[in-house]
């Protein structure tokens, strides 16, 4: 997160540079969506100045997140819940999230020797009276770019439907990419389970020539200047051309694979292109 | 009516030609004549994606949808209120798609635009602000969004509208109370204090229910005001408070 300078307060704040002699407050929050919500969870908190972390851990002050996106006037500001979920329908291209420190009880005596020495020398003598709703430490500012990947994210591309012992299918016409399968044994659901059992199968069967398919299909469109055009008519093409802009450039089979590989390190440790994983689980 | 939003290559055209040819394209913007030819005349618009529009105060032989206006904002909440309920299927997300809005503003709406936003003797460099303002959509601050001549009043309604009131009159209550004062407008929705709804509804309920605390030099009392909780908000959090404490608040300050 970006701490903020140029700004001062009338008392001293954790995270204005230069207001403690020691000491920072940082928080790393986990920031993610799903099923078309933003969720923001609070995972650690560190105060390393230890008056702020005692009034912390007394109640006295407490951690509050500000999300805006001033795009569409969305404000949301909270200091009782560490876990926030917003409507991706609210927010546009992007969000700012703040936190802060507030005081959450009025302190009559708001004072520390590891305050800046120059807070010591007016009449008050370094001492302070804060209010209930006073800004008492900044972690600093994120901005986050809402690009339909992050906010859509892989499972809102595709839909599956099942079929006989007909060959795997791939249909764009839609708004989304689906995916017709064989469906042959009563007993085994294969959309379900094999995600999980046989994922590398699951995605280099099914979703990397879906994938390959559609930018296909989109680059097709974008040579014959249709683009906009069928971008609104197909979400599915929405999603990729903002997530893979490189699509006019690309081959389709690497578009596909390219994109996957971002789809599936969203928010996670890195991952390989699942055909090149397919392909090291046999040898070894 | 159905109305197509415009390809964004028509948008970037239409800037482009502003940007490097302001002399030959400046009249399109300050005039409205008789024989208007939409600006947007050949340009390409998408065809999915439209909306479709009561044609009720649509003109068809000067191809406008007729607004009342004056240079001042004499009929900003009428308007306001109309544009709304025309638009009234576009969600916070749609608005932010300058293609529907620029489109608007050269060709359904140019007679109002440049009666309510042109008139007046400007430098040269003033006419290219004022027209990339009113007539485009740049940027992603809010600004941008209250400052094109026909998203600002479909802004206007949106964040003051109260649709859970059947009564008329009090569902629209707070956007006739904004459009009184354009330093209302400006004060308020150009600062992110706009976005807190408790903030910005605190505010105007306090105005609808202590006008005369404004007297006759409202203007200064309120960009006053609103530096105020500006200022206020420097140490404590504005969008923390209640909607009754943004009120009193308002009424310590005042």
């Amino acid at each position: 997160m970006i701490t903020k300078s140029n700004f001062s307060l009338p008392y001293p704040a954790i995270g204005l540079e230069g207001d403690f002699t020691e000491g920072y407050f940082s928080v790393k929050p986990n920031i993610y969506s799903a099923e078309d919500t933003l969720h923001i969870n609070e995972e650690s908190v560190e105060i390393s100045n230890e008056y702020i972390k005692e009034l912390y851990d007394n109640g006295v002050i407490s951690t509050v997140y500000r999300i805006d996106c001033p795009p569409t006037f969305f404000n949301f500001c909270s200091s009782k819940n560490k876990h926030i979920e917003i409507p991706l329908s609210k927010l546009a291209k992007f969000i700012n999230i703040e936190v802060f420190l507030i005081v959450t009880d009025d302190i009559d005596n708001y004072h520390d020797d590891s305050f800046n020495k120059d807070y010591f020398l007016g009449e008050n003598k370094g001492v302070f009276q804060l209010q209930k709703g006073n800004i008492i430490g900044f972690a600093g500012s994120q901005k986050i770019t809402l690009d339909s990947s992050y906010t859509k994210g892989g499972s809102s591309l595709f839909k599956f439907r099942r079929s006989g012992s007909q060959p795997i299918s791939i249909d764009v016409e839609d708004s989304l990419i689906q995916v017709t399968y064989p469906h042959i044994d009563e007993k085994l659901d294969i959309i379900n389970t094999m995600p999980r059992t046989k994922k590398l199968t699951f995605l280099n069967l099914f979703i990397v020539p879906a994938l390959q398919e559609a930018f296909l299909n989109l680059k097709k469109a974008d040579e014959n200047d249709e683009l906009e055009n069928y971008i609104q008519e197909h979400k599915w093409a929405y999603i990729l051309s903002e997530g893979y802009p490189n699509y006019t450039t690309d081959e389709p089979f690497t578009c596909a694979q390219n994109y996957l590989q971002t789809l599936l390190k969203n928010g996670k440790k890195e991952s390989n292109i699942p055909v090149l994983d397919a392909f090291y689980n046999e040898l070894s | 009516m159905k109305i197509k939003k415009l390809k964004k290559a028509s948008c970037e055209q239409l800037y482009s030609n502003l940007k490097n040819n302001l002399s030959s394209v400046k009249n399109n913007y300050i005039e409205h004549s008789s024989e208007f030819i939409p600006l947007t005349n050949g340009m390409e618009r998408i065809e999915s994606g439209s909306y479709d529009v009561d044609d009720s105060f649509y003109n068809y032989r000067f191809e406008q949808i007729i607004l009342k206006t004056d240079s001042r904002g004499t009929y900003d909440f009428e308007n306001a209120k109309i544009i709304y309920e025309l638009f009234e299927d576009m969600s916070p997300m749609d608005a932010n798609d300058e293609r529907i809005w620029i489109r608007l503003t050269h060709d359904h709406f140019h007679k109002y635009i440049v009666k309510r936003w042109m008139t007046g003797s400007r430098s040269v460099k003033d006419i290219k602000r004022v027209i990339t303002e009113r007539f485009f959509y740049k940027g992603d601050a809010q600004a941008a969004r209250v400052r094109n001549g026909i998203s600002r009043l479909w802004w206007i309604a949106h964040l003051t509208v109260n649709l859970g009131e059947e009564n008329d009159e009090k569902k629209w209550a707070l956007t006739r109370a904004i459009c009184e004062s354009q330093d209302f407008i400006t004060s308020i929705l150009e600062r992110s204090l706009g976005s807190y709804s408790n903030v910005r509804i605190g505010i105007l309920e306090f105005y609808l229910e202590n006008k005369e605390l404004f007297g006759s030099s409202k203007s200064k009392k309120i960009q006053a005001l609103l530096k105020d909780i500006n200022n206020y908000g420097g140490v404590s959090l504005l969008s923390l408070m209640e909607k009754e404490e943004v009120k009193e608040l308002v009424s310590e300050l005042i």
